[in-house]
């Protein structure tokens, strides 16, 4: 089967790839862009894992066929600092020790970021029905809950 | 002599930032499936449907066909003639005859990617000879079971018990039917718990390069890449020094990635295909079907009670299947049992049992939940009985520092005590409970261990330090490493970077597993530190012209040791650097060991559920964990450890299971159906960190990663008899089978 | 005198007896006199144990001196850890 040319935006940056039509959205960032920040821990739907934006909706990437990427915005967990400064979540998870492998971390970032860009003041519950399709195994959730919650509070107080 | 004050402590115990965890919230840290190669090719393998079942004939011709397919491996690219664990390793890694569970792989195909890999392996034609097969473990005993290998029994196994028991375990003291006789209450059931995986977020993935020569390169996430090493070389019959593994940042392990599954496939396949890099990464549904989930278990316990809470005799009695290779860990939880309580009689009897299910692998303290949840439960039904209060029965009877365990020797220092105190005080213990509300509590043990160490470390020419461990950081390791370097050697937490070589640099290590890194590897890194101290001692002492035991190490510089010594300034641990050259060359500090002194942990857990009566479903509305850390170096890495494993235990206590149709077929090998905790199950986990130094490490440290999942089964079982009256004796408490027993007790 | 405490369910290869006082100045040579009395335990031995010294649970290195005085346990090997 030949491959399908493919030109999208990543990160705010132009760019193209050639997907098999059976590739995932996750396949191509992964394996295409060498973008491996997101990660495949089901290709079922089920993790979140491999969490990304497209066009502002938080979507799994193992969900979504690459060649549906066409002419779409992703934001991918790369998008995350800007100029080299830490998003306020990523800094509240180093601080709050809210990762532990980290593997699931990737993922939960850009969920929690979506979370805030839609509901800047989520209550506890709030927040872990949104991240409730994110799995992580290591944490319990504890500090991860803490993290995002902290980091909400100091984004109201700059805004 | 390192300190061992909490008030001379300067690093140890703060929390600073952990080194990696800029590269893990950027996305840039590289775990196993985050790396490509020049010429790199993706292998596939061919799992068997069936559960039991002769291979006639494998037939890989349209597959090779195939443009772009450059290697087919089967059981025939194996060496023959390995015994033991090794054989073992190598009949799971690929079948022989005989295809012994659900997923168990029979052959495997690299292609030029992924997807034609996986075209190629559907491409491969099997032929099997279906047999009988056996998944359930009481069922893998009786007389009439399929015999999944005929003469697996070791020695220990006595004459007249089905073939598929292959180990027997019995232990124990006393007089029991003393013991029982003396008790006012003698109470004995059956508890059941079933496999369970341990479900990290990160699938295994590997890339393996091997030439015709031997030698071979791997990345691979792993707790464990000596492991990785030995078991892959013997499998595939090379020599350990030819494989060089480097280990990636790893998506979690908990036990189940210290052995290995698809990794050898990748060199085999490799080999074949002219020495081009091979990249196998398993989907979700390989994960659960074919790595090692844990053991299920068939529990007898008996327990005798005089009418205060005074336990006078124990025994237990437990099957555990490990899947179609010996290993169940019923050992582990035979010793883990009764390990909390001071019994004057005692006795254990274990069976190890093949079933056609996958090679178990080790699951965070491997048996102790288990034991946990049979022996919690019977204690917590017998003080209900009695009408005592189940911490102040676990007072009574608790174990105590230097007096007989019950698996046998003497304890050391142990924290126990302190753990059921610090519960007692807690406010949870006083939250109110309302309508359809349940309290539960339990103890649990884990061992911890030592284990093979290697550490070295060197100084830069600046003054800062590079340590070289061979303990994957799956959980903050790596800051905790650092924190005690730089604690020793007096230098800023920042100046030390902590890297996780490979196995070329270093001599063998353990695995990060059995709770040991901190302790081991930490130990190590402290002799490291402190042979490293000596040289720059006497690098001092030799421009001072003095000796160097007139030299002391004090604030990260060498000065002389009193006044006698003579006076000069201090030489920092930079000036030492810059200098080394001249002086005598590079400092460098290394320690090897098999480290004594591992201090076992204890905790005690409380949980409050709420049972919605209508949907059987149970809600966690608090939880506390106590549990003795010994000193925790980086607390937020040992809260984290005690949140982890017992979000891991509710999740075996509630939801997880494997399941089996009739046909040996595992029905949910997918995380939809395999129903892992999400945050929104959840409350926030409180914990207390209980400190009662182990006197066997320079800065008191227990093991803490595993004792945490023990508690949890029996606590949540506990609670939700508190909430229901109904006792469930069979793991998990799902909402369909809990709404079941609530109506049977309503109507019976 | 060092004393050598067998699990209980080795009692069958010995005459019912557990504990042993051995004057062996190492854990191989404990064993090996234990083995040349009750040969039944050879077996055993061969497929491993586990040995704790006062408590401290050890690899099982024969050459390793057995301290006066201590106590030295046998348990069936813990493998599943």
């Amino acid at each position: 089967m030949s491959k399908i040319h493919i030109t999208t935006k990543v990160n705010g940056e132009e760019v193209e790839f050639l997907a098999d039509p059976r590739d995932t959205l996750l396949d191509c960032l992964r394996d295409q862009l060498e973008l491996t920040g997101t990660k495949e821990g089901c290709s079922t739907g089920d993790c979140g894992a491999c969490s990304v934006t497209v066009d502002g909706t938080l979507v799994c990437s193992c969900l979504m066929l690459g060649v549906e990427a066409q002419d779409k915005q992703i934001e991918t967990i790369e998008g995350m600092a800007q100029d080299g400064e830490l998003h306020p979540l990523q800094r509240k998870f180093i601080e709050h020790a809210a990762l532990q492998c980290g593997f699931c971390t990737p993922g939960i970032l850009v969920a929690a970021k979506a979370l805030l860009e839609k509901n800047p003041d989520p209550n506890e519950t709030e927040v872990r029905y949104w991240l409730a399709g994110n799995l992580c195994r290591c944490t319990g959730y504890d500090k991860i809950i803490r993290a995002v919650m902290d980091a909400a509070a100091e984004m109201r107080g700059a805004a | 002599m390192a300190k061992d004050t909490a008030n001379e402590l300067r690093i140890v115990g703060t929390r600073p930032d952990r080194p990696d965890g800029l590269d893990k919230v950027t996305g840039r840290a590289r775990y196993g499936a985050d790396i490509s190669a020049a010429g790199l090719l993706h292998g596939a393998v061919v799992r068997s449907p069936h559960a039991h079942a002769r291979i006639v004939k494998i037939d890989a011709s349209k597959a090779l066909a195939l443009s772009g397919v450059k290697a087919v491996v089967t059981r025939d690219d194996f060496p023959t003639g390995l015994t033991g664990e090794a054989w073992d390793l190598q009949e799971n890694t690929m079948a022989g005859e005989r295809a012994l569970y659900d997923g168990h792989a029979v052959a495997a195909v690299a292609a030029t990617s992924a997807q034609l890999a996986r075209d190629a392996a559907k491409l491969i034609e099997v032929e099997y000879e279906i047999l009988p097969h056996v998944t359930d473990v009481d069922a893998a005993m009786a007389p009439d079971a399929p015999i999944i290998r005929e003469g697996a029994a070791d020695h220990s196994v006595p004459d007249g018990l089905h073939p598929n028991v292959v180990r027997y375990i019995e232990f124990g003291h006393g007089d029991l039917e003393d013991g029982f006789a003396k008790a006012d209450i003698v109470r004995e059931h059956q508890y059941k718990t079933e496999a369970a995986h341990q479900g990290y977020i990160e699938p295994h993935a590997c890339m393996g390069q091997m030439g015709a020569d031997g030698k071979g390169e791997m990345w691979v996430c792993t707790q464990g890449h000596w492991y990785i090493r030995k078991m892959c070389t013997q499998v595939l019959g090379l020599d350990a020094s030819q494989l060089r593994v480097t280990p990636s940042e790893i998506g979690g392990g908990f036990g189940g990635k210290t052995t290995i599954f698809m990794e050898p496939l990748s060199l085999a396949l490799s080999r074949k295909a002219g020495g081009r890099p091979v990249k196998i990464v398993m989907s979700r549904s390989e994960v659960l079907r074919a790595t090692g989930p844990t053991a299920s278990a068939s529990m007898d316990v008996k327990i005798g009670m005089t009418k205060d809470g005074k336990i006078t005799a124990g025994s237990a009695t437990f099957r555990m299947q490990g899947g179609a290779f010996a290993g169940a860990p019923v050992d582990m939880a035979l010793y883990c049992a009764f390990a909390a309580y001071k019994v004057p009689a005692l006795q254990h009897v274990g069976y190890d049992v093949l079933a056609n299910r996958p090679k178990a692998a080790a699951y965070r303290a491997p048996g102790s939940p288990m034991a946990a949840f049979a022996v919690e439960s019977l204690l917590d039904e017998m003080c209900n009985e009695l009408g005592l209060d189940p911490l102040d029965v676990r007072v009574k009877n608790a174990a105590q520092s230097h007096e007989t365990s019950s698996f046998g020797p003497k304890f050391g220092v142990i924290g126990l005590n302190e753990t059921l105190a610090a519960t007692q005080a807690h406010p949870n213990l006083s939250a109110p409970l309302g309508p359809n509300q349940g309290r539960g509590i339990a103890s649990g043990f884990w061992f911890n261990h030592g284990g093979d160490t290697s550490v070295s470390m060197a100084l830069g020419e600046d003054g800062t330090v590079t340590v070289s461990i061979g303990t994957p950081d799956i959980g903050g390791s790596r800051a905790s490493m650092a924190m005690m370097a730089a604690e020793t050697l007096e230098i800023p937490y920042d100046n030390v970077r902590v890297n996780i070589v490979e196995t070329g640099a270093l001599g063998v290590n353990e695995p990060t597993h059995g709770s040991r890194a901190t302790f081991a590897t930490g130990k190590a890194t402290v002799e490291a530190a402190q042979g490293m101290i000596v040289e720059m001692c006497k690098r001092a002492a030799a421009k001072w012209g003095i000796e160097p035991d007139a030299v002391e190490w004090r604030d990260g510089a060498a000065h002389p040791a009193g006044p006698n010594a003579g006076e000069y300034p201090p030489m920092t641990i930079g000036e030492i650097g810059a200098a080394m050259s001249n002086t005598g060359g590079p400092i460098a500090g290394h320690h090897e060991s098999v480290p004594a002194g591992v201090g076992e942990s204890f905790g005690t857990h409380v949980v409050d559920v709420e049972v919605d009566p209508e949907t059987g479903r149970t809600t966690i509305l608090r939880y506390l964990v106590v549990q003795d850390a010994g000193r925790a170096i980086h607390p937020a890495y040992v809260e984290g450890q005690y949140q982890g494993g017992a979000v891991q235990g509710i999740g075996w206590a509630l939801n997880e299971e494997y399941v089996y149709d009739d046909m040996g077929r595992l029905q949910n090998p997918v995380f939809l159906d395999y129903r892992v905790p999400v945050a929104s199950d959840l409350p926030m986990i409180d914990t207390v960190i209980v400190e009662v130094p182990n006197p066997g490490h320079p800065y008191g440290v227990r093991g803490v990663g595993e004792t945490g999942i023990a508690p949890p089964l029996p606590a949540v079982a506990n609670a939700v008899a508190a909430a229901t009256g109904v006792r469930m004796r069979h793991l998990p408490i799902t909402p369909s089978k809990l709404l079941a027993a609530i109506k049977a007790s309503k109507n019976g | 005198m060092v004393k050598i405490v067998l699990w209980s369910g080795l009692r069958r290869f010995t005459d019912g007896t557990l504990e042993f006082e051995t004057a062996a100045p190492t854990l191989g040579r404990a064993m090996s006199d234990l083995v040349a009395q009750y040969p039944g335990l050879g077996p055993i031995f061969d497929q491993g144990v586990s040995v704790a010294i006062d408590g401290d649970i050890v690899p099982p290195n024969p050459a390793m001196a057995l301290p006066d005085g201590a106590e030295v346990h046998f348990l069936q090997q813990m493998r599943g850890g």
